[in-house]
């Protein structure tokens, strides 16, 4: 879900006053600035989301039942889809080039050459996709609170030498590689290129590492999974029920639970999107190395973000910083 | 006349010294002489009568007086000429023949009988076919040239000559003539053979020894000992060489090097050392090595030859076969690619071969690795060497400031307590790396251990750089530091987080690892493999690499360290060294001023290799070289016509310190399976050092279990392989470096054939003969009085002329 705006954010006390951070400050205005612009194409966005939408749930249906209608029902869909993603892609492109002219640098550029004097950095993936219900991207959940908590968190509770800001990176940018460690949230509107699919598979077969969180419901599962298809057609994703070192390479994470976000907290339930089970999945390297690891039906990055936030129990943060420096620790150590 | 007058022959004025037998000293009688001038002058002016007398003919006066006072002073110090005589039977010479099979090598190459085995002596046969030989061949050529130009009846006139001849025995014999020697040895053990012989005559009137030999040394071993006993005996040795020195169109397989142990199915580099000689006119050639396993082909590959050299060593892959023994073959092809497209026919393909035997170990060699903070770069060393057999990594990892993280342990009580605390426990491991670690997370205990680690055990120890790591991390000032190959003092802090290139230095280029050649399999396309080899594509995979994340500044590198890497960049006028390492005590130590190789990785395909190849070839540097508890070492890599093996057993306990609890047992299994228990014997110079030779006369592969008990039992298996008849087609083209070494060490010299008549004059004019000394007075010569008497006549006629008389 959508945070408040990190201008308000930065007021709160554990985060640190606006002249320590210039950086921080044009990028916070930056993306702000990006939030306006697609604001302005909110009807198109909208519009393709519900066809997106239409066109998996006949997808699904499809394999349930082979009826020809809805097969026909399908296709029409699925042209009015075409027709929409092109004007969308219309509007994205016109997003990204305006917001590339008025910021002067890309994301990923944005914070380059500061990040490499430390040893971690908090690489945050920058991707196209949007939600249904909202019009900005996908990708700036919970930004930057949930790094800055974090880094400060894996900072204090570990040696690791720790960048407290994060970056954010494209995986059409080559710098990508020089992150080991790469974070994606909402992944449920995950959608890369073809050359960012390529990159990605590469990056993990080098050894790199991705974790993918905040997505919830069999929706937003197929959608990242049709994506991770496509990096990896030969690879399953498993789901263990022990023995995987990423829950006992620095704290002993016994039974799962589910980390819930914000909102839904605030409406005394845990889940979003009917995925009321959460699930810790993988996927693995020739080594039977975790190289992806998955928090479905989770929001990890909710957890790091409002764990100042008096309304949001402390128990589920203190458990998602846990799992979270396990994540860093596994990955740098696997 | 002038013989009358000097009193003995001219000839003798040139060899002899001048002396003069008063004992007084000679500057006095030149002092004497300067003075008698002006003492003269000022008496012959004070004189009444010389003083009407014109000036200059006062001078003339003044210059005979004073050439008389002279010539009588020099009379009174008695000179004479000190004359060395020698009598012919006064002085020895020990004519030696090298009786070897290889001085029956003709000219065109092709020596005597090809088989040889199984004998060390020639059967009566091939004593008959090698007769025949002679007179074609080198040694043939030699007895001619003797005969021929009467060197023995020269030698007679002056000296006594005794004839000795040798091959593979150390002792020479007696020869009646050089027409008359025996069969011909299946080995040359030169340096033993003139050694003894000088010694055995030093105490006669040995003149010399004039040798005739190619320099075919190839027994009795290399030992430095034989070069220090020519060198104080003082008799000069005389080389005759016999041979030529090309074969135009040879190759031969100078040496094989692998380790003594590999793992099984793993893959191997070997380094094939070769010694050719194209024939005029060919600028490159190739040459084509295999290796075989038994009759199983394990490793293929080409040679490049280029004009211009004799040598090359190459590196050749082999995949070592999964259990048993490796009883290894190298052969070159008998021919060999132009590169016009010809095709050369090796004259001696009787050197193409060689033969080895080694054990297969599956214990791979044990690393601990202690890091202390988590970085990418640990993550990365660990993954390059998940799947390589010869290395064990065990890590301690130091993740929050109270926990730990093991990982490679081999059991849960490995390292339960952190970083070693006993010298046992340290002193498992073969190498030790320590990363990111403040020096005073461990006690001056540990770090004091950890350079006994390296001098005492003989382990490696690799320090990585790191934001605590190295001089930031306060290791300058501690034990540690005495063992580094650099001193950690300099740039604070020393460790940047800014982008390196690097490559390799001058050493680094001679280092075979640093190549980072893939490893294939055997029986690949031997052009594309040796392409691939070739050092513009070994730069070239260095050129291509990513830049390192980061860089530590060192402080002076040490005399006796070896730099391999650089920084390709020059900071504050010079390479910032980036790998480099240098023994100490039993062990070696490296530093890698970097801990952002990891870059490579990341940043390269990730089919590529190059990251996992540098951190696997760099772990095999650490573990191969380290001495185990019990170490069992033979004096020679391969026996060929040799019959003593000389074992060395070095035995420590557990923690190393020289163990001579107990005798080792040994028990040696011969070629045809009988067992034998055969004791060594201490080593009083050296504590736990034991020593045993064994006479081997069969063929085949012998078996070597050592088993030594302190505390616990411990055990150490050796192979060895033996061969007859080979050693002789080894090195046959004539070993002029060695010989006018023996010549140089000795004070002798390197006499060609056509050349052998100048040797009596040499060895005359030596300062190693008998002299007699004597004394020919000169005071009495003619000439001397005459010259008085001239000079007189002479003052007489000027005083004369002046009225004066």
């Amino acid at each position: 879900m959508p945070t408040d705006a990190p201008d308000l954010m930065r007021s709160s006390l554990n985060c640190p006053p606006p002249t320590q951070l210039p950086l921080i400050t044009q990028r916070d205005r930056q993306a702000v600035s990006r939030r306006n612009r697609t604001k302005r194409h909110r009807p198109c966005l909208f519009l393709h989301a519900v066809f997106t939408r239409a066109f998996r749930l006949c997808g699904s249906l499809s394999e349930i039942r082979h009826n020809r209608t809805i097969n026909s029902c399908r296709l029409l869909i699925c042209l009015v889809t075409l027709a929409s993603f092109s004007v969308s892609a219309h509007h994205d492109n016109s997003t990204r080039n305006s917001a590339t002219a008025e910021g002067g640098r890309q994301s990923g550029e944005m914070v380059s050459g500061i990040n490499d004097q430390s040893e971690f950095t908090f690489a945050r993936l920058v991707y196209e996709g949007i939600n249904s219900w909202s019009d900005w991207p996908r990708w700036q959940a919970d930004w930057p609170e949930a790094e800055w908590h974090f880094s400060r968190a894996l900072d204090r509770l570990t040696r690791i030498d720790t960048h407290q800001e994060g970056v954010l990176i494209r995986l059409d940018d080559d710098s990508v590689f020089d992150y080991p460690w790469l974070y994606a949230v909402e992944v449920g509107s995950l959608n890369l290129s073809s050359h960012e699919l390529q990159t990605l598979r590469e990056y993990l077969l080098r050894g790199g590492f991705l974790i993918v969180d905040d997505f919830h419901g069999i929706d937003q599962w197929h959608q990242f999974e049709y994506v991770m298809r496509q990096v990896f057609p030969d690879r399953e994703i498993e789901e263990p029920i022990n023995g995987v070192g990423v829950y006992s390479v620095l704290f002993d994470i016994g039974e799962t639970q589910q980390i819930p976000g914000i909102r839904p907290w605030l409406s005394s339930r845990t889940w979003e999107y009917g995925g009321t089970v959460p699930r810790w999945r993988f996927i693995r390297d020739d080594d039977r190395r975790v190289m992806v690891a998955i928090n479905f039906n989770m929001d990890l990055g909710d957890a790091w973000e409002h764990a100042d936030d008096p309304q949001y129990p402390q128990s589920y943060s203190s458990l998602a910083y846990r799992i979270g420096t396990n994540y860093v620790l596994y990955s740098m150590t696997h | 006349m002038l013989d009358f007058l000097i009193k003995y022959p001219v000839d003798l004025f040139a060899q002899s010294e001048w002396i003069f037998m008063r004992g007084w000293s000679p500057w006095l009688l030149v002092a004497l002489i300067v003075l008698a001038l002006p003492l003269i002058w000022w008496m012959l002016s004070r004189s009444a009568s010389s003083r009407s007398v014109k000036p200059l003919k006062r001078v003339a006066i003044s210059l005979m007086q004073w050439s008389t006072v002279s010539i009588v002073l020099f009379m009174l110090w008695l000179p004479a000429l000190e004359v060395k005589n020698t009598d012919p039977g006064d002085n020895t010479i020990t004519l030696l023949m090298d009786n070897s099979l290889s001085m029956y090598t003709n000219g065109s190459g092709s020596s005597g009988p090809a088989d040889l085995s199984g004998t060390g002596e020639l059967q009566s046969e091939d004593a008959q076919s090698l007769q025949s030989l002679l007179p074609s061949s080198r040694l043939g050529r030699v007895i001619e040239a003797i005969d021929e130009k009467d060197l023995i009846g020269s030698l007679e006139n002056r000296f006594t000559v005794n004839l000795r001849q040798f091959s593979d025995d150390q002792n020479p014999t007696i020869l009646p003539s050089v027409d008359e020697l025996p069969s011909a040895g299946a080995g040359t053990a030169l340096l033993p053979a003139l050694t003894n012989t000088a010694r055995d005559a030093s105490d006669e009137s040995q003149a010399a020894v004039i040798v005739v030999t190619d320099g075919a040394h190839n027994t009795g071993g290399r030992d430095t000992n034989w070069w220090n006993e020519l060198s104080t005996l003082r008799v000069p040795v005389y080389v005759i060489a016999a041979g030529q020195t090309r074969f135009p169109g040879d190759l031969e397989l100078d040496s094989i090097d692998l380790p003594a142990k590999v793992a099984p199915s793993s893959t191997v580099p070997i380094t094939v050392s070769l010694i050719y000689d194209l024939p005029v006119g060919i600028q490159a050639a190739s040459a084509t090595v295999r290796a075989r396993s038994g009759d199983q082909l394990i490793g293929r590959d080409e040679i490049q030859l280029t004009a211009g050299n004799t040598r090359v060593s190459h590196s050749l892959d082999i995949v070592v076969p999964d259990e048993g023994l490796l009883q290894l073959t190298v052969e070159l092809d008998s021919s060999f690619i132009a590169d016009d497209g010809s095709l050369i026919s090796d004259p001696l393909p009787d050197n193409n071969t060689r033969s080895r035997v080694v054990a297969l170990s599956d214990s791979p060699g044990r690393v601990l690795y202690v890091e202390g903070e988590p970085r990418w770069e640990y993550k990365f060393i660990r993954r390059a060497l998940e799947n390589h057999p010869g290395v064990e990594l065990v890590s301690l990892l130091r993740t929050s400031t109270n926990k730990l993280y093991r990982q490679g342990v081999k059991d849960e009580s490995e390292l339960r307590e952190g970083f070693p605390t006993s010298r046992k426990e340290l002193f498992d491991y073969d190498a030790l790396i320590i990363g990111s670690l403040e020096a005073a997370y461990l006690s001056g205990e540990q770090q004091r251990m950890i350079r006994e680690f390296v001098s005492e055990r003989g382990g490696t120890l690799l320090m990585l750089a790191g934001k605590s790591g190295l001089g930031d991390g306060g290791w300058g000032r501690t034990e540690v530091a005495q063992a580094l190959p650099a001193t950690l003092e300099g740039q604070q802090p020393g460790f940047v987080r800014q982008r390196s290139s690097v490559e390799r230095s001058l050493l680094g280029k001679q280092a075979q690892w640093l190549h980072l050649n893939e490893t294939k399999g055997a029986g690949n396309s031997g052009a594309q493999r040796a392409a691939a080899s070739q050092t513009s594509e070994a730069d070239t995979r260095w050129q291509d690499l990513p830049e390192l994340a980061d860089i530590h500044h060192l402080g002076q590198i040490k005399s006796g360290a070896s730099v391999l890497l650089q920084t390709r960049g020059v900071a504050a006028n010079r390479k910032l060294p980036v790998l480099l390492w240098q023994r100490y005590g039993r062990g070696k130590s490296f530093l890698l001023a970097t801990s952002g190789t990891w870059r490579w990785q990341m940043r390269l395909p990730s089919e590529d290799q190059r990251h996992e190849l540098f951190w696997q070839g760099l772990m095999n540097e650490l573990v191969q070289g380290v001495l185990p508890r019990l170490s069992v070492s033979l004096d020679q890599n391969e026996y060929l016509d040799t019959h003593e093996v000389v074992v060395t057993v070095d035995a420590r306990n557990s923690q190393y310190q020289p163990s001579q609890i107990e005798q080792p047992q040994i028990t040696l299994t011969l070629p045809d399976g009988t067992r034998q228990t055969v004791s060594a014997v201490a080593d009083r110079t050296l504590a736990g050092r034991y020593q045993l030779s064994i006479g081997a006369s069969g063929e085949g592969v012998y078996r070597l279990d050592v088993a030594y008990s302190d505390a616990e039992e411990i055990s150490e298996t050796r192979w060895f392989y033996r061969e007859d008849g080979r050693v002789e087609s080894f090195q046959v083209r004539r070993n002029q470096q060695l010989l006018e070494r023996i010549a140089s060490v000795t004070g002798g010299a390197v006499v060609e054939l056509d050349q052998i008549e100048t040797l009596p004059g040499l060895i005359a004019s030596s300062d190693s003969l008998l002299v007699r000394t004597s004394q020919l007075p000169l005071w009495n010569m003619p000439l001397l009085f005459l010259l008085v008497l001239l000079f007189k006549v002479l003052e007489w006629l000027v005083r004369w002329r002046s009225g004066r008389v």
